[in-house]
């Protein structure tokens, strides 16, 4: 709107998180078990540091990872802030509704019970094994998120809907359990190593894959964003505005589907940047209107996601931390504070 | 009473002017004769299920409802008043009969077409987050506005004109959430306002409010029908509020009867009482007001 009398200027504030996301990507070019100094880094992007290994580190491992630490933290960011509209309920996310775990089920299945060609599907077939990959998570993903919205109608908005998204986290968890008990030792290794999250295992050619289906959800959430602002002030509100609430809702939903989906697919489940990202962007810019909201929180996901990737690589030793525990860490006591504070400025949604 | 509404119930105690199908009954009223029918319906069914398994809440309704007027519908919970104002927006589908929104059936028009006719409020309580009194005032702009939702000169002047309707510009660029709740009552109707349409619905405008700000809010909402020559139908379970606003009152009662009139008549013919039905309660038509027995 044009009189955003609470919120604070976007159009200082978006550039200055911008910024903050190309500093922390360039310190995550930086950081690593193999010390580039920072000058060296910058030339080896563009593949002309005076270090031939320099080139190589960047061009096959540091520019992709990084590239996709940025578009998978901001793909988890809009997801999260499109559950929170969706369900008016600040506590939703990809990972608390048990989305992330229905895209696993869509992941474990690829993996593990693709027959005899599961590894080789993967590993032969490269960039095709990586669609079938995500198309299978955005599935698991959609297919969950149905049921948790036909599940909502039966019951208030609040913290119900997490204990709803546990279940149904317990429910896809036993179908992986059970997945992982019959696939071969080689193939289930494949699958734990998903499981702890990284932003390395997307690679030059992977990344146009991963990248589009990120810039699809991205287009998708923008277009609606007018319909998002309605259905933030709940649906009937919206379908009195004029807005077609179903089929508005279905296009958001898939937009949330394919962002996490396809996220979880290529990095494995990433938690608490669903949720975080959006109450952060919520908090910064002291706005709840999506035209504002949906950049905001991508690049907040994005700042995230890339300080957490920097953050294990724990500067020094040669081991990387998975990425998962440490946004654990920093994520539940974060939501835990917010349920206890009975989140009553989350401006996410009813309580 | 300016504008003329008039109905027929299943059992009309009341006499009321039927209404002949397809012809428009409206008495010209006190402002001006150049009133006319915005929302009707015909033999109108309501209630929920389809097929074997139905449950009607009311039927053979009839009315045709003008612009300038307030029809106030009253009685008790789970008696079809809500349901009939959904079934009127084309929000639920009618049972059998027939619904006109300005001309038209709402269920065979789309959402879009149907925000350009008819501005409704409804009680559920809203989270509004960060948006500011303005922000919500303007959502009433949206069917109007493109894809980026950008106002224009004449979106602003709605807003401004519509925040000035309910005395609410001063208030514009607060926090729609640290209002009163009174005050946020009329941000919406507001809202509703600046949509522009010729017909206003409201659901229990006056739920939640204090008894200054409920009267407040009839005031409001009758000067929207009188003075702006809105159609408003509205359900309200305050009966004297009603009584006393109103150009019109529909009775619902607990067997699903209907009936409608005048609110003078009305009152005086006992339906209302009826309608209530409590043992230790009765309605006091002279005062308006329930009393205990």
């Amino acid at each position: 709107m044009t009189a955003q009398g609470a919120g604070r200027s976007p159009r200082i504030l978006i550039p200055a998180l911008a910024a903050l996301a190309v500093a922390l990507f360039v310190l995550d070019l930086v950081l690593g078990s193999v010390t580039i100094p920072l000058g060296e880094a910058l030339r080896a992007v563009v593949g002309r540091a005076s270090d031939d290994s320099f080139n190589l580190i960047m061009g096959m491992f540091r520019l992709p990872k990084a590239v996709t630490a940025a578009l998978a933290g901001a793909a988890l960011a809009v997801s999260g802030l499109i559950l929170q509209t969706v369900f008016r309920n600040p506590l939703a996310g990809p990972d608390t509704l048990g989305i992330g775990s229905g895209a696993s089920v869509g992941v474990a299945l690829v993996i593990l019970a693709s027959g005899g060609a599961g590894s080789a599907l993967l590993e032969g077939l490269g960039g095709f094994g990586y669609a079938a990959l995500a198309i299978a998570a955005s599935l698991g993903a959609g297919t969950v998120l149905a049921v948790i919205l036909l599940l909502s109608r039966k019951f208030e908005h609040g913290v119900t809907l997490l204990i709803v998204g546990l279940l149904v986290g317990y429910l896809t968890g036993s179908l992986v359990s059970l997945l992982v008990y019959f696939g071969s030792p080689q193939k289930v290794q494949m699958y734990l190593g998903w499981t702890y999250g990284s932003f390395a295992g997307v690679r030059g050619a992977e990344l146009p894959i991963f990248a589009g289906a990120v810039g699809l959800g991205f287009a998708l959430t923008v277009r609606s964003s007018k319909s998002l602002n309605a259905l933030l002030l709940g649906e009937k509100f919206a379908s009195t505005l004029g807005i077609r609430v179903k089929r508005e809702r279905t296009r958001i939903l898939t937009a949330a589907s394919i962002l996490a989906g396809v996220v979880t697919a290529f990095c494995g489940p990433i938690s608490f940047l669903g949720i975080a990202a959006p109450q952060a962007a919520r908090r910064l810019f002291r706005s709840s209107d999506h035209r504002v909201l949906i950049p905001g929180s991508a690049l907040c996901g994005a700042c995230i996601a890339l300080a957490a990737d920097a953050a294990a690589q724990s500067p020094g030793g040669g081991s990387v931390l998975p990425v998962n525990p440490l946004l654990a860490l920093i994520g539940a006591p974060m939501i835990l504070a917010m349920i206890l504070r009975g989140s009553s400025d989350s401006g996410g949604g009813s309580r | 009473m300016s504008g003329a509404t008039s109905a027929t119930g299943l059992s009309s105690v009341v006499p009321v002017v039927p209404v002949l199908p397809g012809v428009p009954v409206v008495a010209g009223g006190v402002g001006g004769p150049e009133h006319r029918v915005l929302l009707s319906a015909r033999d109108l069914s309501i209630g929920w299920g389809k097929g074997g398994k139905r449950t009607v809440l009311a039927s053979g309704i009839s009315f045709d409802i003008a612009s300038g007027s307030l029809t106030a519908l009253v009685g008790p919970n789970g008696s079809g008043k809500s349901t009939l104002l959904r079934t009127l927006l084309g929000m639920q589908d009618a049972l059998a009969g027939h619904v006109s929104l300005d001309g038209d059936d709402p269920k065979r028009m789309g959402a879009e077409e149907r925000s350009l006719r008819a501005a409704c409020v409804f009680t559920e309580k809203v989270d509004s987050g960060y948006f500011t009194v303005f922000d919500i005032v303007a959502f009433g702009r949206y069917p109007y506005t493109d894809a980026r939702n950008r106002l224009g000169p004449e979106d602003l002047a709605k807003v401004e004109g519509a925040l000035d309707a309910v005395g609410l510009r001063p208030f514009a660029g607060r926090r729609f959430a640290e209002l009163s709740d009174g005050e946020k009552q009329k941000a919406q109707i507001a809202r509703a306002v600046a949509q522009d349409t010729g017909i206003l619905v409201f659901d229990e405008p006056t739920a939640f409010l204090d008894a200054p700000s409920r009267i407040e809010v009839f005031h409001l909402v009758a000067k929207l029908a009188h003075d702006e020559g809105k159609a408003v139908v509205l359900c309200t379970h305050e009966v004297d509020l009603a009584l006393r606003f109103a150009d019109e009152l529909w009775v619902f009662d607990r067997a699903h009867r209907f009936e409608a009139g005048n609110p003078a008549v009305v009152s005086h013919s006992g339906a209302i009482g009826r309608a209530f039905d409590l043992p230790g309660v009765h309605f006091d038509p002279a005062s308006g007001s329930f009393k205990a027995r």
